[in-house]
């Protein structure tokens, strides 16, 4: 019985964190951000707009689509924990993790849509940037000016312990293990391919401020970091449970480590690079470059 | 520190580079034996050509502002602060003012100085 009631709680904490606690820090983040700096302030800071009034408009209309989404996926985790309740289901860690990462993915939704969003912004940006000068930093970027080598070598070092772990109780049959590596060893290379290109690659916003970008670098750096820490203690933690033939507590480890991903992923890059730290003065039109 | 360049200004974009990193130095924003951005970090974030921003640089380490440490990338010079302030273009400005007025009291004109400061040049470079 209370692991039922557990199962229950962390299914509702899952949609506190995901859809209601980090989405309403965002939101209150963009609210800050268009009242205080607006349109016909700062204008580079709207680039899809022709007019102060349709920047407001696209604004306006960009937080209630992503408050929309965020309601929806509530709704969603709602509905999923009513019908479970009324029908008396007793998780068995079989067919409560299908549903369990389908939700979550419905969660996701509205940060995918910040993020293609903050895309098209950029691109756009670049677009309509016709001014002739250009700065750059005088410092190198490298990557432990972002992260401490100490909380690197960590993840280094439970990246190797998790996929061990997982050959081990394989019995170092790499057929069995080779799905786990592959994919472990894909999500790595994919945030090594982010964190290079962010340290590296061409300047997303063209009007960004050099103290910002190395802001939004070190956010993307120990977002990286701390997720694949979570990603290798998550394995681990499903190693052991595999182990001991505990399969109805998989997806209560599975939602901690969804909830853990939001908490140190979204969490620490809105404590990273933070709006009021941000220097909006490049956004204004009238702005004279030194 | 940061670096401004005018795409549209008169001055070469190698010698804004030079000049800016000079001032950096000069008024102490950066010190000796600080690491210096690579020539690639740079010319992506200023969306230059490489070969400018090497230029540059190579520049910067024959007058001894910045030194080359191989793959540990470009340092600023121990000297720097001291040899930022010499202005190899002002030297060299003197020394062809003070050539070609010899030349003009000895006789030279104006047409046979180029001709023959072409022909040196030229010369040099082969």
């Amino acid at each position: 019985m209370s692991q039922i009631i557990l199962y229950y709680l962390i299914f509702v904490s899952q949609i506190f964190v995901i859809s209601h606690y980090y989405p309403n820090k965002v939101l209150k983040r963009m609210r800050f951000i268009t009242t205080s700096y607006p349109p016909t302030d700062y204008p580079k800071l709207y680039p899809h707009a022709c007019c102060p009034e349709g920047a407001k408009r696209g604004s306006e209309r960009s937080i209630k689509r992503y408050r929309s989404l965020n309601l929806m996926a509530i709704f969603v985790g709602a509905a999923l924990l009513g019908f479970a309740a009324m029908q008396g289901y007793v998780p068995d860690g079989k067919s409560d993790m299908v549903v369990l990462v389908s939700f979550t993915m419905v969660q996701f939704i509205p940060m995918f849509y910040l993020e293609i969003s903050e895309f098209k912004s950029f691109k756009k940006m670049r677009q309509n940037n016709k001014a002739s000068t250009r700065t750059a930093g005088l410092k190198p970027r490298r990557l432990f000016d972002y992260i401490s080598p100490v909380v690197g070598g960590v993840a280094g070092l439970l990246v190797i312990a998790a996929l061990w772990l997982n050959m081990h109780f394989n019995a170092y049959d790499l057929e069995d293990s080779l799905p786990t590596i592959a994919a472990i060893v894909g999500v790595h290379l994919y945030f090594a391919g982010v964190v290079w290109y962010m340290m590296h690659g061409k300047k997303m916003n063209p009007h960004q401020d050099n103290k910002d970008r190395e802001m939004h670098i070190e956010g993307i750096v120990k977002m990286a970091t701390f997720t694949s820490i979570m990603i290798s203690l998550f394995l681990l933690a499903t190693e052991l449970i595999r182990f001991y033939s505990l399969d109805a507590w998989e997806t209560v480890s599975l939602s901690i480590y969804f909830q853990l991903l939001a908490v140190f992923g979204l969490g620490t890059m809105l404590n990273t690079y933070k709006v009021e730290d941000t220097n909006f003065e490049v956004y204004r039109a009238d702005i004279a470059k030194v | 520190m940061d670096i401004v360049i005018d795409t549209e200004g008169d001055e070469p974009l190698f010698a804004q580079l030079m000049e800016q990193i000079k001032q950096a130095v000069s008024t102490g924003q950066v010190q000796a034996g600080d690491a210096l951005p690579s020539i690639r970090q740079l010319a992506t974030d200023l969306e230059l050509n490489n070969k400018t921003v090497a230029k540059a640089y190579s520049l910067l380490e024959r007058d001894a502002v910045i030194q080359s440490k191989g793959y540990r990338g470009s340092f600023v010079h121990p000297d720097a602060k001291a040899n930022c302030r010499v202005d190899r273009s002002s030297v060299v400005t003197e020394a062809l003012t003070t050539t070609i007025n010899d030349l003009r009291h000895s006789g030279a004109t104006d047409s046979e100085i180029r001709i023959a400061f072409g022909n040196v040049m030229n010369s040099q470079k082969a």
